[in-house]
């Protein structure tokens, strides 16, 4: 967990290994649109140690199941720009199927598991991402038809 | 009584109006009976309820589980907007 910028080879060069075939790194980054919106900055609020609790916990989760060589997880909050990294996952493991499978894995349970929360911001409001679906609407931030229930 | 200390996040936060808070509860009180006392100061909270997921001492547990004195006790809103919460631990 960091509040500074992330660059994805720093993580990448955490799970090298001379044992390992593949490495795949998948790195998060802020989209310039969501529901139809732009959104012009993404603010990560975070539990700092639970955050990096539950990461620790699913790293160790992948690497046991995948039998992968190395993980690395880097996870950034605060006020994020349009085209900043907020997460990367890298592994390295022996070949390619396990690496690009847990990768995937991880970057799902970090968005149910882990607690951090994405709080878009749009020209005319914002809206807590995860919250916004069953309860919350707020009178003049943001209208109810542009937040189906549920969607992510 | 037992002291436990709180801790909110984001929409939880703002609902409440602060990020943490030390409450007394019955000595034997659970993590569901924290919640619902919480919970209570705001409708939409309220409405919210079964969506929230709850960390006592920076791990997941169930509403049936007993707090001791001195636990922290953090309310976890969704982290990414999924539609059911159904995960296993």
């Amino acid at each position: 967990m960091t509040e500074d910028v992330i660059d994805p080879r720093d993580v990448e060069a955490l799970v090298v290994d001379d044992a390992a075939g593949a490495l795949v790194t998948f790195a998060g980054t802020v989209r310039d649109h969501a529901r139809g919106k732009s959104v012009t900055a993404l603010e990560y609020e975070a539990y700092p140690p639970a955050a990096e609790k539950m990461l620790e916990q699913i790293g160790a989760e992948i690497l046991e199941r995948w039998g992968l060589r190395n993980v690395a997880i880097a996870h950034r909050y605060g006020l994020l720009q349009v085209g900043e990294t907020s997460v990367v996952i890298a592994v390295s493991s022996a070949h390619r199927d396990a690496a690009f499978d847990a990768c995937r894995y991880a970057i799902e349970r970090i968005k149910v598991l882990v607690p951090i929360w994405k709080r878009e911001v749009y020209e005319d409001g914002a809206v807590w991402i995860g919250s916004e679906g069953e309860y919350q609407v707020e009178t003049g931030r943001v209208a109810a038809e542009d937040v189906p229930a549920g969607q992510s | 009584m037992i002291t436990i200390q709180m801790r909110y996040f984001a929409f939880v936060r703002e609902q409440l109006g602060t990020s943490k808070e030390t409450i007394e509860l019955a000595n034997g009180s659970t993590v569901g009976q924290a919640l619902d006392l919480v919970l209570a100061r705001s409708p939409r909270l309220l409405n919210a309820q079964s969506a929230m997921m709850v960390m006592v001492n920076q791990s997941y547990q169930p509403r049936e589980h007993v707090l001791a004195d001195g636990d922290e006790v953090a309310i976890i809103p969704p982290v990414s907007g999924e539609a059911s919460r159904s995960v296993s631990l």
